[in-house]
């Protein structure tokens, strides 16, 4: 068949008499390039996070120093947690951590952007609630240590000011309020994205619905109680999700501002992991905690993203 | 022959080149330099002696041809990892820094860390035996010491002179002290639950009350139940009590929150103990030595005590899987020597572990005649005496009573639990 006549025909037969022209070696190229564009990125994967999660796994069935070779000890971390009273701190602050953030930051968010969004100073409101995002975990901590630390704290200070000095505190070393001072000083970083996530899902509603509303005569909390608030759902799902894996996490914040004590009062399960890791020398315990806090997270937030994706679907 | 066009050689070419473009990163990520065979890699913990330790090296280049370099790590447990996860291949620094008794222990048991014996043997008796004994296993020396820090209690000349109080040599003349400062509104001594320093209390005391006592605790051959323990912690809870500490909320001894150097230089807090390193961070708040403040070696608690002084020292290691093992030892030979100590003292003010190199402070040169005329016994600190799971239980157990007190039993017994696990584990 002439080359000139390839044009009339389809563009799938084209591509069969092209392949049938092409040599082996083009073959073997055509073949081969697509996944030599993908090594980098497997490789990367692969190494940075599939064997070391992996290799966590492993470690987490051990008794292992750092030096010394590990020691198989089956699920020993494991039973472990149950008599450990500093895992059960961890674990508690952790879970006021979680609902802190939820309750607090989501709620706030929330209730900024619907503020934010109605306000003509909307713009520069949003730029000042963002800024603190833009801070490092490490930063803040050092901002938040500033204003907690006793005598001289600017909190304290503040109080004695106002001439509210008996509500002085020792913020950072009084059980549990030490971990509530965190969360606020946590609350006060991820503020700015939260609100910012609804902000824009505020700034996409379609019209119709919040109009016919209106129209009915809805009142304003009428109107975000059953008309706003179920249309931002999608969001919502996304925000809360994304708020849900951090609080889990926390760990920069805690480690900068009191190292989780004192006697490791203050810990999450992120710095208990730390600390037996690499404080203790058990890295064996301290990958039992990560194995521990990954597998929470994941059975969480992934039933949750699945069923309110499947209800926003539905509806 | 097949032919490749331009369209596929781009195609190969590309993937190719960005396949291979990360390998150099990861084997470079994978793999650590650790310097040359004459400028070594000295890994180290202390950012702040970034400058001493390079003028070291330097000097130890000229001298012997063999110098280095430091590599500073800001987070002590990040580089003990580091040490820890490279001790065992080629890789690691030939030359690092790091604790000496039971938290060397670990690292020499794995073969991390050269034997220096034979540079301990050629300076003689130059060096103290009890330092030795800090960097001794088995009858073998590892590290050469870095520093040697006595714990002293430094106190403020100026509120001293205008109470008109003298460094005390008694108990009962350090008591007086404590209620005419506290009687004036100056916290006595400074006290913290920030870091690790709990520990600081209970080894001073117990160091003060009875020394064998404190050893045969450390070493696992009396427990912390021990009447003689708790008499201690007796004595603790009543001082705290009686308001002779600084808020340990409010105070640190490092660089997080209020040093406890700002009230001293201020006038608020007179005294604290800790070791002689300590120095320049109360030099560096602009106090001067021996004219704002000075150091005195706390008196024992009851009369009939034998004189002991804790004292502090790290090592400088070879790398016992160092490439250049020999010149790293080389190195570290010339740092034991006079040449290079009196170098160091000149450089950092520490006091040297030689006997024949004087200290530059007036105030530890004073300390270092005092131990010698009053034949004081060296003891560990307590943070390196007693192995590393018992000293983080302590610490924790501790920082728990001087918040509260009242209930030294059930801190004991903790530290107790503990202790019999590790104990029973090292055998």
């Amino acid at each position: 068949m002439k080359d000139a006549n390839l044009a009339v025909l389809p563009r799938t037969w084209r591509e069969a008499a092209a392949r049938r022209r092409e040599g082996s070696w083009s073959r073997v190229a055509r073949v081969t390039a697509p996944y030599l564009y993908l090594v980098p990125m497997v490789v990367l994967v692969g190494v940075f996070l599939l064997y070391p999660a992996l290799d966590t796994i492993w470690v987490s069935f051990t008794r292992w120093d750092g030096i010394n070779a590990p020691t198989f000890n089956g699920l020993h971390n494991y039973l472990q947690f149950g008599s450990d009273p500093a895992f059960s701190t961890a674990f508690v602050n952790t879970l006021y951590w979680v609902a802190g953030i939820m309750l607090l930051q989501v709620g706030a968010g929330l209730l900024l952007a619907v503020v934010i969004n109605a306000s003509p100073l909307g713009g520069l409101f949003k730029r000042i609630i963002y800024l603190p995002h833009t801070i490092s975990g490490a930063a803040i901590g050092v901002l938040w240590f500033a204003i907690y630390i006793p005598g001289q704290g600017m909190l304290n200070s503040a109080l004695r000011f106002v001439h509210l000095g008996s509500l002085q505190h020792n913020w950072l070393t009084d059980p549990p309020i030490n971990t509530f001072a965190m969360i606020l000083a946590g609350i006060w970083q991820g503020m700015g994205p939260t609100m910012i996530l609804f902000l824009v899902g505020l700034q996409h509603l379609p019209r119709d619905p919040l109009d016919a509303a209106r129209m009915d005569g809805a009142s304003a909390l009428q109107m975000f109680w059953y008309v706003t608030l179920p249309l931002l759902r999608p969001m919502t799902v996304v925000v809360v999700a994304i708020s849900l894996i951090n609080s889990f996490k926390v760990f920069d914040i805690v480690w900068v501002m009191t190292q989780g004590g004192p006697y490791r009062s203050s810990e999450t399960l992120a710095v208990t992991m730390y600390r037996e890791s690499f404080v203790s020398s058990d890295f064996g315990y301290g990958a039992s905690v990560a194995v521990l806090l990954t597998a929470i997270v994941f059975v969480i937030s992934v039933p949750y993203i699945r069923s309110m994706f499947a209800r926003v679907e539905a509806n | 022959m097949d032919t490749v066009d331009r369209r596929t050689f781009l195609k190969i070419g590309g993937g190719a080149a960005l396949a291979s473009a990360g390998l150099p990163w990861l084997l470079a990520a994978c793999s650590s330099g650790s310097g040359s065979a004459t400028n070594l890699q000295l890994s180290n913990d202390k950012p702040t002696w970034q400058s001493w330790f390079q003028t070291e090296g330097n000097q130890a280049k000229s001298a012997v041809k063999v110098g280095w370099t430091p590599r500073e790590y800001s987070d002590e447990n990040a580089y003990q990892a580091a040490i820890k996860t490279a001790g065992g291949s080629s890789r690691v620094s030939d030359l690092f820094t790091w604790q000496s008794s039971w938290g060397m222990k670990d690292v020499v048991d794995a073969g991390f860390v050269a034997d220096l014996t034979a540079e301990w043997d050629k300076e003689g008796d130059v060096y103290s035996a009890d330092m030795r004994k800090l960097f001794t296993f088995d009858g073998k020396t590892y590290g050469a010491p870095l520093y040697l820090a006595p714990w002293v209690v430094f106190y403020s000349k100026q509120v001293f002179d205008k109470y008109q109080l003298q460094p005390p040599t008694t108990w009962d003349e350090l008591q007086h002290v404590l209620d005419t400062l506290k009687g004036n509104g100056i916290a006595p001594l400074g006290a913290t639950v920030d870091g690790v320093w709990s520990f600081l209390w209970f080894q001073t005391l117990l160091v003060a009350s009875d020394p064998e006592l404190y050893q045969a605790v450390t070493a696992g051959h009396a427990k912390y139940t021990d009447p003689g323990v708790m008499d201690v912690m007796k004595l603790w809870s009543q001082m705290i009590k009686a308001g002779y500490f600084t808020d340990p909320s409010s105070v640190t001894f490092s660089t997080r929150g209020t040093n406890f150097a700002t009230p001293f230089k201020q006038g608020k807090a007179a005294m604290c103990e800790m070791g002689t390193w300590y120095e320049a961070t109360i030099t560096s708040a602009g106090m001067k030595p021996g004219v704002d403040y000075d150091a005195f070696i706390l008196p024992s608690v009851k009369p009939g005590v034998q004189n002991t002084i804790v004292i502090e020292s790290g090592p400088l290691c070879v790398a016992g899987h160092g490439r250049h093992k020999d010149n790293a030892t080389k190195a570290v030979g010339w740092f034991m020597s006079k040449d290079g100590q009196q170098e160091w003292t000149k450089l950092t003010g520490f006091i040297s572990g030689r006997s024949d190199v004087p200290s530059t402070s007036p105030v530890d040169k004073k300390i270092t005649d005092q131990i010698k005329s009053g034949n004081y016994q060296q003891v560990s600190r307590y943070y390196e005496a007693t192995p590393n799971d018992i000293v983080q239980t302590a610490i924790e157990e501790f920082q728990k009573f001087m918040l509260h007190p009242n209930d030294p039993t059930s801190i004991l017994n903790a530290i107790q639990s503990k202790a019999d696990d590790v104990w029973k584990s090292v055998g």
